[in-house]
């Protein structure tokens, strides 16, 4: 039945196309030029035939020449930057066209909390970010493209392992437990933390940062809303994108670590007798035979050269658009594919995406939009640890090329990290499937009355499976382990939202309000063991295990349910009023405290629009913002409310004996915290809005903070989890954009954006200025480190005064900060962990066919922990960093003198050796881009193909060597660089 | 039209889930202390078992021995010892000594744990009466008042006046108060003396559990470490007299053969009648996790045999085994604790160290071409011209002199004679850092010892028959008699402690036995015996409180730093 009316359909709408063509037969041929406004060419313009395939693109003098016209048609002008302009035939054969710059950027339209809204109206602050800037630079993670373009945005790449994350925060950090990671939302659907779906598929991003604009999201908002749209198909010939890239990923730079020679000398230094200053001969220093014969060979092992060579990356994206006035659909598919650094340290995803929308009714549009991905990945423990300690006084390989355990004479706990490497040592594999899927229908009732319900549906599983054999790191030579993970996450959205929009003369309104129900749950299964039997069977045969079969699961979950509204008011299309409210209510709080509400209110003024203003020809565009606004968050951990027993293990007469601890206290008071944020902002746009931009002012208060709060020990609980304090947050983010040159063949473009935010703690608690157990102070950053301060070293002749603090030279000096003559632990002082100013400037060149661009980002002022630094051993009982490290005859102020007694961790003040500033520049990318002429395209068929080659990470300049601090302090799976190569194509 | 969105609004509303038990939250994962579990009977037996588990924090744990062992006459830091600081009481002995705040914070955690248990065991409903059940909680309470009471010696012994409370924790406090050492120890002789007067069991032990000799025992220790200090004669009184019934009356006796005590067949407590109370270690490696499936420290299981055992894997001829163990050489015994032992009459020297190495990897001889059995050999006095002669290409041989210097202090720190009481060649590999032997807390010869030490000072007449009679058992055969001992021996302190010495050594009792005699006592003997602790002051008779707790306490003037700590 169904199929005979399909039959039916085909057959009268090719009887019906077939007419259409007929009313071709009176064509003729039509020709013009096209020029910009000063009269020059211009190359590249797309003239069409509205509603045909027919068109043409101007020649190197601004020509066209289109065949086949008809008087009734309408040719379609368009251009990058440039307005685009619908020219009626007519009986017309020859057309002066001149372009239009686009002076109208304005009437863009950003995606805002439930629904739209034209950029000129906005009164919140927002950034927006549009798929031209994601796909211009190769990006796995599109998010990694709004590094540096978003004002007060601060992102960071968190290892250079494959498939590593991303950290960021929007506007400094707010809360010192609960997660700083704002709400990435995809199509209005919670996506997570990690954003996986294929950047080619994305229309825009948008960063909701001020509470007016986040108020709307409630108790999820207060950390800033991340709001991804997702690419829809649109009426029209189908269009076929391709993106593809290659990458080469080296070590971007690595600090050093002694070679056999430096190892042998910090050793003697630290057998040296630390009074006498006499060395001990070589024999009682090297007591093993074979490590003495090492040290006169002079053998030097470099484990990470053995082990790190260049990883690879490949990226490819297809995606179909088109469709029908009544049906669109955009089909895309990807895949990611990733060699880190390491031997099995691989990822590999693909991903599939479906968007259909139909119109139904002529007031009825229904759509979906359904991702499926798949990741593969393998990952390993950091073969660097082992690799940076073990001592180069070995030989890593046997007469055989096997790989030797223990191959360090005298030291039988220094595993060699090659034996991961071995095959079939270790194998920890991931595998993931996740379907994210949203179903809307638009149900316009009456003209202003819309009214919208969309079903949103995640389902994530996760598999891990982890095998290592007993000659492996993690076997420590003595059992195989085998476990296998599975957790199931679900999600489920549910969201009805009714807009009503009315414009009344000069007054323009709109009223929304809807419902919104989540349901979120994470079920996790574990089995586990050791001394498997067949060490082939991996995770496969967990039933093989002998010894210490372990079982473990749980079910967290998490609802909330919201009512909210917002009304926006406009005046005369320049006074403008957005006002909002949203009830939350949380599963995760206490009784009583489970509901919490959040206004916000914001104006704005088009001051251009004003008449006294309109002498400024200069002055394009000119408004002030001024928003309020309260959103909060619950993003604790379920189950905080009540007190939990943990599980303990004992045996009686070797017999299990399991036990249930009271392990946390429990806390009946648990609510919302919240944040109240004031933000002044004004745009602006000069000369045509050549030049524009935006500075935001703003300052939150967060009260009821969320902590875990360090209690003294003697309560018989460490931490309780607790809503304390106040803290406060200052900045200022300025985003500017400038087309500095803009010729026929020549255009240079600077985008612009700095942010500086201050925070401080306001208020503790205990009513007190300071909580040294948690490292708070009242008006300092919330993320710091308390400590000693380093100043130096102790020379030798000043032996007396280190002696007063019972101390000798070659120890490490301190700092008496409150000058009372001794060291005390009030000396301590506080080193910030966030930056005060991070930037970022984009400068684009456009030169002919060629593009060429590069990106500066920096992070200023904050301090970080720098893991090389712990690696010193003075003890030499292991490997050690390469440091400056002191000596009678070497009277540096880097590092104290070698000991063998004290390992670092022993050595006093050691802690204050870790801290080094982490400020840096860097050039992020630089990409030169070809567009190849679209005269040799047409021929092929093609619309635009675009190659180019991309460098990522290649210089950073910091005061730490040989180091990118963007990587936080850590040295395991260092920083990558990248040399990209790919090609955009569409047809 | 004003129809439909009014089915909307109200469809909206409906679907909005308005109802507030969509917001309940119900935890399927975890247990929770509301909801009375506690107060059932399963949920005690839970509580109480949980109790024990801290034990494993402290028998056989790097940590415990390094506060309990080093930086006492008897025992020096190896090459290995990763907190010389406690070993050597540098200056850098400070509030952020990992070991100290270890300690601290976790046996307050299991107080608490122990206060839940002693509370609810009152609270568990019991109707009708139940006799086996009114037993079960009277003996539930009673562990958990003996094992709350061990916890707050070690906590009392080590910091000195400190917090007490006997209260589970329901509110945070902030303010903690220092409550003197003599008020402590007050509360926990009431603990042990409600336990001596309760149902628990009076098998020789109970799988591990405190038993009513458990609890005699330990008060019986605690009378002696309190009467020595304050020279009461009435505690000494009641120490002896506690001591005398547990070895007259209870299931245990003296080992025939002291290396016997330290058999792998005789690790479980269970089976070893010197055993009066133990940490159990089971052998089934997953049930030595601590808390929450995880080993809190290292692995799990007795890591004693780990710290003791000396570097020989990298010796000529030798190679690492089960057998002789893994090499963590964090300990080693001062010249004076070998020097106490008279080897020719007395077990305990041959029981209680290895001296001898014999080749097990005949391609790393190196330049001992002639070895054919013997690779180490470790004389405790000084080598002949002729046996250096003798071991020349032989095998090494390290003397008196080769391992500490002429002032006692070590000298070689990876070479030594090894206390080799808790070595366990059984593990399933050489590199297995996990022994299932359980750690052995009090023993019977400790009774006899304190019959003897508080027997003399209120002029028991049997006082010294306990002293010889501990002697002769531990006599190599035909030696009985040269073991005995006069009167006047047991009535001098420094006999006492190096008598303990010889009997005890590593036990991690010798710390708190040192300072019971007062700080003089304890600096003096300190020096003298150990030359490499010799920065030892009088503040070092306690320890110092973690930085961690006094930062976070609001009561900063007047819960205070140990003196003399920064």
């Amino acid at each position: 039945m169904n199929q005979k009316v399909c039959i039916q359909r085909t057959c009268i709408s090719l009887i019906f196309s077939v007419l259409y063509l007929l009313s071709f037969a009176q064509a003729r041929q039509i020709s013009g030029i096209v020029k910009d406004v000063s009269g020059e060419p211009v190359i590249g313009v797309n003239v069409s035939v509205k509603g045909t395939g027919n068109g043409s693109i101007t020649d190197l003098d601004g020509k066209f020449t289109i065949p086949d016209v008809k008087e009734k048609d309408v040719l379609v002008v368009s251009y990058i930057g440039y307005l685009t302009q619908s020219v009626s035939v007519g009986k017309q054969t020859s057309f002066i066209i001149t372009l239009k710059e686009d002076t109208q950027a304005l009437d863009e339209v950003v995606v805002v909390g439930y629904g739209v809204q034209k950029k000129r109206d906005l009164s919140g602050a927002i950034s927006s970010v549009k798929s031209r800037d994601i796909t211009a630079i190769p990006t796995t993670n599109a998010l990694e493209a709004l590094q540096g373009k978003v004002a007060g945005l601060d992102l960071t790449a968190s290892s250079g392992k494959a498939g590593a994350d991303l950290s960021f925060t929007i506007r400094g950090e707010r809360s010192l437990k609960a997660s700083n990671a704002p709400l990435i939302l995809v199509d209005g659907i919670d996506y997570g933390t990690t954003l996986d779906i294929n950047p080619s598929d994305i229309e825009s991003i948008e960063v909701l940062k001020d509470a007016s604009s986040t108020a709307i999201y409630g108790t999820r908002g207060a950390n800033g809303i991340i709001i991804v749209t997702t690419k829809k198909g649109k009426a029209g010939k189908s269009k076929v994108s391709l993106n593809a890239f290659a990458s080469i990923n080296m070590i971007s730079s690595y600090p050093s670590i002694m070679n056999g020679a430096e190892y042998a000398q910090l050793k003697r230094e630290a057998y040296r007798n630390q009074t006498t200053n006499e060395y001990l001969p070589d024999e009682q220093v090297f007591t093993a035979a074979q490590e003495l014969e090492y040290v006169r060979e002079g053998v030097s092992t470099d484990y990470r050269d053995l082990m790190m060579s260049n990883g690879f990356n490949q990226n490819y994206e297809l995606s179909i658009a088109g469709g029908t006035e009544k049906t669109q659909h955009s089909i895309s598919l990807g895949y990611r594919g990733e060699n880190g650094l390491f031997k099995n340290d691989n990822y590999k995803r693909l991903n599939a995406r479906v968007a259909l929308d139909h119109k139904l009714l002529e007031n009825l549009k229904i759509g979906t939009n359904i991702t499926y991905t798949y990741k593969d990945q393998n990952t390993r423990r950091d073969p660097l640890n082992m690799c940076n300690k073990i001592v180069p006084l070995s030989k890593p390989y046997d007469e055989n090329g096997e790989v030797v355990r223990f191959p360090a004479p005298g030291y039988n706990s220094q595993t060699n990290p090659l034996v991961d490497d071995v095959d079939g040592a270790v194998k920890d594999n991931t595998k993931a499937t996740r379907f994210f899927g949203s179903l809307y229908v638009n149900w316009n009732i009456t003209k202003d009355l819309l009214f919208r319900t969309t079903l949103g549906v995640d389902a994530r599983n996760k598999r891990r499976g982890y095998y290592c054999s007993a000659n492996s790191l993690d076997g420590e030579g003595k059992d195989s382990k085998s476990l296998k993970e599975h957790t199931i996450e679900s999600g489920i959205t549910w969201e009805n939202v009714l807009t009503y929009s009315k414009i009344l003369g000069e007054h323009d309104f709109q009223i929304m309000g809807g419902t919104s129900t989540i349901y979120k749950s994470k079920e996790y299964t574990l089995a586990s063991g050791k001394g498997q039997t067949y060490g082939g069977n991996i995770y496969h045969n967990l039933a093989s295990n002998t010894k210490e079969v372990m079982i473990d699961s749980y079910l967290n979950e998490e609802k909330l349910a919201s009512f909210f509204g917002r009304v926006n008011y406009k005046f005369m299309d320049r006074y403008i009023l957005t006002a909002s409210l949203r009830a939350d209510g949380s599963s995760l709080l206490a009784d009583g405290h489970k509901w919490g509400y959040f206004p916000s209110v914001a104006v704005a003024w088009r001051m251009n629009e004003e008449s006294f203003l309109k002498g400024f020809d200069e002055l394009s565009n000119l408004k002030l913002r001024l928003s309020w606004g309260e959103s909060g968050q619950s993003a604790i951990d379920p189950y905080q409310t009540v007190g939990l027993l943990g599980s303990s293990t004992y045996s009686f007469n070797n017999d299990l004996a399991s036990g249930l601890y009271p392990k946390t206290m429990s806390n009946k008071n648990l609510t919302w915290e919240t944040t109240s944020v004031f933000d002044l902002g004004v745009d602006f746009g000069f000369f045509n809005n050549r030049l524009s931009g935006s500075v935001d002012v703003y300052k939150s208060y967060t009260r009821n903070v969320l902590m875990n709060r360090k209690i003294p020990s003697t309560n018989g609980y460490a931490e309780v989890m607790e809503n304390i304090g106040k803290t406060e947050n200052f900045g200022i983010d300025v985003a500017l954009n400038s087309v500095n040159i803009q010729k026929k063949n020549f255009t240079w473009t600077t985008d612009f954006t700095l942010s500086h935010n201050k925070e401080k703690i306001k208020e503790l608690a205990s009513g007190a200025l300071r909580d040294e157990a948690n490292s708070w102070f009242v008006g300092e950053a919330f993320r710091v480190f308390y400590d000693y301060k380093k100043i130096g070293i102790w020379q030798l002749d000043e032996a007396d005064e280190a002696a007063k603090n019972g101390q000798k030279p070659g120890d490490i000096k301190i700092q008496d900060t409150d000058g009372n003559g001794e060291i005390t632990p009030e000396d301590r002082v506080v080193y910030s962990k966030r930056p005060k100013v991070t930037f970022g400037i984009n400068n684009s060149f456009t030169i002919h066919n060629f593009e060429f661009s590069f990106f500066i980002y920096s992070r200023l002022g904050q301090w970080i922990d720098y893991e090389f630094n712990r690696g010193y051993k003075p003890d030499g009982l292991e490997n050690s960093s390469s440091v400056d490290y002191w000596t009678p005859e070497n009277p540096t102020n880097k590092f104290p003198r070698p000991n063998r007694f004290y390992g670092f961790g022993k050595t006093r003040y050691s802690s204050t050796l870790k801290y080094e500033k982490g400020s840096f520049v860097k050039v992020r990318d630089i990409t030169l881009a070809y567009n190849v002429p679209s005269k040799v395209l047409s021929g092929l068929g093609l619309g635009r193909v675009r190659i180019y080659a991309t460098a990522k990470n290649f210089f950073t300049f910091s005061s730490i060597d040989n180091y990118d601090p963007e990587r936080g302090g850590g040295i395991s799976f260092p920083m990558t660089k990248q040399l990209v190569f790919g090609v955009n194509l569409d047809f | 039209m004003k129809k439909n969105i009014f089915i909307l609004a109200s469809l909206m509303l409906t679907l909005g889930c308005g109802c507030d038990s969509f917001l309940d939250e119900t935890n399927y994962s975890d247990v929770t202390s509301e909801g009375g579990y506690y107060d059932t009977e399963a949920g005690l037996n839970a509580v109480v078992n949980a109790c024990y588990t801290p034990l494993r924090f402290w028998a056989g744990r790097e940590d415990a021995i390094g506060l309990s062992e080093t930086g006492t006459d008897i025992i020096a830091a190896g090459s290995g010892c990763v907190d010389n600081n406690m070993a050597a009481y540098t200056q850098s002995l400070d509030g952020t000594n990992s070991a100290c705040t270890f300690y601290f914070d976790r046996f307050y955690a299991a107080i608490n744990w122990c206060n839940t248990a002693i509370s609810h065991a009152r609270t568990v409903p019991n109707p009708s009466n139940d006799e086996i059940l009114a037993t079960t909680l009277n003996k539930r309470e009673a562990e958990a008042r003996v094992l709350r009471t061990f916890y707050y010696w070690i906590l009392t012994e080590t910091f000195g006046d400190t917090y007490y409370t006997d209260q589970p924790s329901t509110s945070i406090v902030m303010n903690p108060v220092k409550t003197s050492t003599d008020d402590i120890y007050q509360s926990m002789f009431d603990d042990l003396d409600w336990a001596i007067k309760s149902k628990l069991s009076t098998l020789q032990n109970d799988g591990g559990r405190v038993t009513i000799w458990t609890a005699k025992a330990l008060k019986a220790r605690l009378l002696l470490t309190r009467a020595s200090e304050k020279n009461d004669v009435d505690m000494y009184r009641q120490a002896y007299d506690l001591a005398k019934d547990v070895i007259e009356n209870g299931p245990f006796e003296l080992a025939e053969d002291f290396a016997s005590i330290w058999d792998m067949k005789k690790s479980d407590g269970n089976s070893n009648k010197e055993v009066i109370w133990y940490v159990d270690y089971s052998t089934n490696q997953l049930y030595n996790s601590e808390l929450d499936d995880k080993a809190v420290i290292r692995n799990g299981g007795n890591n004693a045999h780990l710290l003791f055992c000396m570097k020989y894997d990298d010796q000529p001829g030798m190679t690492r085994t089960a057998e002789y163990g893994r090499p963590f050489n964090r300990y080693m015994p001062t010249r004076y604790l070998v020097d106490l032992f008279d080897e020719e009459k007395d077990q305990r020297y041959a029981g209680s160290f290895r001296n001898l190495w014999i080749m097990n990897n005949e391609k790393g001889k190196g330049k001992y071409t002639a070895m054919t059995d013997t690779a180490i050999y470790i004389i405790k006095g000084e080598a002949t011209k002729a046996q250096r002669e003798w071991a020349e290409n032989r095998y090494q041989l390290f003397d008196r002199n080769d391992v500490y210097n002429a002032d006692g202090s070590t000298k070689n720190l990876k070479q030594y004679l090894e206390l080799s009481k808790f070595a366990d060649p059984t593990r399933a590999s050489k590199d297995e850092d996990r022994s299932t032997r359980d750690g052995f807390m009090i023993r019977i010869a400790e009774m006899y010892l304190i019959a003897a030490e508080a027997g003399a000072k209120v002029n028991r007449a049997d006082a010294l028959d306990y002293m010889n009679k501990l002697r002769m058992s531990r006599a190599i055969s035909g030696y009985e008699d040269a073991m005995r001992v006069e009167l006047s021996q047991i009535q001098d302190i420094d006999f006492i402690l190096d008598e303990r010495a010889r009997e005890l050594a590593g036990e991690q009792l010798r710390w708190f036995d040192l300072k019971r005699f007062g700080k003089e006592q304890f600096v003096k003997r300190i020096k003298k015996c150990n030359p490499d602790a010799a920065n030892v002051d009088e503040h070092h008779w306690v320890r110092p409180f973690p930085q961690t707790f006094l930062d976070a306490i609001e009561n900063k003037t007047e819960f205070t730093q140990n003196t003399g700590y920064k």
